[in-house]
């Protein structure tokens, strides 16, 4: 359902927020269910100051989700590589500044090539209470809107985040839970999102880590505006799951790799691809 | 009510659009329905939906039917069709700089007067020469999958018979190149703003001893980049264009 025009400004808040009571259940749900698991030490980034890495992301498809969730033909071979740059930084044990920034590369067999830096994300995440994080980010335009690269637009998300641990069947499980949302007023579509993480030791420097996250278009964006089936559409949804292995080679340096996986979407790209990274911690 | 069905069936025939968003004032760009490539064109594009992407393309006919580079233009030709070219976009394809085909199908068509009416009033016939142009409406049907961006005009032109690549270049810095073919070229570059024609791939040498402007996409727009074709020249007229362009 689209939903475009001052004039259904009354219609989009009732929707926005049945859809953030869903989210809002959700939540309570997963942290209450959390909170009384017994708990373990949670991996050795969580008390560093400063934590520099270096990620990248390969991605290809030739087919997509259409408006319905139909999985169809593209006819456009799309390949996608993507260097990220993370540097967090926590002054305090209550609060970690993060700013992203990434350069993409992407090939499409009708579109050409295109490469540049997508938009950039500040944030500043905020212990509430105990295991109760929030977070605000901005969304930084580095440019003008391009199609398969950036929306070019500034956002704002607002997510609140429960992090605790447990033990299943004897293993230790730290978990991270949040939902969010994520506005861009007009175009592109604003944005429910939740997260799901969860990691857990293998040997005593090497971690299993697996992430799921939602990022669930409210459709109020701008159609036409920035057509693209396969990433960055005005109006899409995502489910995604990645899966990695994340370990220390020093005391203070790590690494990643891991695939993720597109599980559902609507006008977005399907298939997967691989990630990897090094990180630095201070 | 009578007068209100009456007005509104006028309404309708005549607010409507003609064909998708071509206005009437746009139908002298139009292939007119006596052209012999139409019948031909009409044929292919009704079989199959022949421009949704390269494979649909090749299956239909036409040759080596491959985005370029930068515009991702499709530039082609069809053996039914000897002595024309095709251009078009592809289902595919996103709009090129968010711009509709029949955009840039309009502009080739409107440079490429401009062109040829400089030409005639000059009386520089012998020496270019500029291909007609026209803008063939696709049928409604087939239609391409609806989540595709669905191109509604293709553009045909004459063919040019132009030299290959290498044998353009070999034209370019021969003796077939004079001052006076490097005067009038000039004077066109620099009255129409053909800002893209001082690219030999745009300006090439025909078979029949003219140059052909073939990319008549951009005109009216300066400045003109006459360095371009400097170094395709032979040494002596090297130095008469960049004399000449210095100084003009």
């Amino acid at each position: 359902m689209i939903l475009i025009g001052s004039d259904k400004k009354y219609i989009d808040i009732i929707l926005i927020l049945s859809y953030l009571k869903i989210m809002y259940v959700y939540f309570l749900l997963a942290s209450l269910v959390l909170k009384f698991l017994p708990c373990y030490t949670l991996p050795l980034w969580e008390e560093a100051e400063m934590q520099v890495s270096v990620r990248s992301f390969s991605y290809k498809t030739d087919h997509f989700w259409n408006k319905n969730g139909r999985l169809k033909p593209s006819y456009n071979d799309f390949k996608q590589w993507q260097m990220n740059l993370w540097v967090e930084y926590s002054p305090f044990d209550s609060d970690i500044f993060a700013l992203r920034g990434y350069y993409d590369s992407i090939q499409e067999s009708m579109n050409g090539n295109t490469r540049g830096f997508g938009d950039a994300e500040f944030s500043w995440a905020h212990r509430i209470a105990d295991t109760y994080w929030s977070r605000v980010m901005i969304i930084i335009p580095t440019g003008k809107e391009k199609a398969s690269l950036r929306y070019g637009r500034l956002g704002i998300e607002a997510d609140l985040f429960y992090s605790n641990c447990f033990t299943l069947f004897n293993f230790p499980i730290g978990t991270l839970c949040g939902v969010g949302y994520r506005a861009y007023y007009g175009f592109p579509s604003d944005q429910l999102r939740a997260y799901l993480d969860l990691t857990s030791h293998i040997y005593s420097n090497l971690y299993w880590f697996c992430r799921t996250q939602l990022e669930y278009g409210v459709f109020n964006g701008k159609r036409q505006e920035h057509f693209n089936q396969i990433v960055l559409n005005p109006n899409y949804r995502l489910f995604k799951v990645q899966l990695s292995l994340v370990g220390f080679l020093a005391n203070c340096v790590y690494f990643d790799v891991g695939y993720f996986q597109h599980i559902w979407g609507e006008n977005v790209g399907n298939n997967g691809g691989v990630i990897g990274g090094l990180g630095v911690i201070f | 009510m009578a007068w209100g069905l009456f007005f509104s069936t006028l309404l309708y025939f005549f607010a409507v659009p003609t064909f998708y968003i071509f206005s009437t004032a746009d139908d002298v760009y139009l292939m007119p329905d006596d052209h012999p490539a139409k019948v031909v064109l009409d044929h292919i594009f009704s079989k199959s939906r022949a421009i949704l992407d390269t494979k649909s393309m090749v299956k239909s006919g036409f040759i080596n039917p491959y985005p370029r580079k930068f515009t991702r233009l499709v530039v082609t030709r069809h053996p039914s069709l000897e002595g024309y070219i095709i251009k078009t976009y592809l289902d595919a394809q996103r709009y090129y700089k968010k711009k509709s085909e029949h955009h840039y199908w309009k502009l080739r068509i409107q440079g490429a007067q401009a062109i040829r009416n400089f030409i005639e009033l000059h009386e520089w016939k012998d020496q270019f020469k500029v291909p007609q142009k026209w803008i063939y409406a696709l049928p409604e049907t087939p239609a391409p999958p609806a989540e595709l961006l669905r191109k509604n005009y293709i553009l045909v032109e004459e063919d040019m018979e132009i030299y290959s690549r290498k044998e353009n270049k070999m034209q370019w810095a021969s003796k077939t190149v004079t001052p006076d073919l490097l005067n009038h070229l000039f004077e066109l570059l620099n009255e129409l703003g053909l800002h893209d024609c001082t690219s030999i791939d745009n300006i090439p040498f025909s078979k029949d001893g003219r140059i052909a402007f073939i990319d008549t996409q951009t005109f009216n727009e300066w400045p003109i980049d006459y360095g371009k074709l400097t170094p395709y020249l032979s040494e002596e007229m090297k130095h008469y264009w960049v004399q000449k362009t210095k100084t003009d």
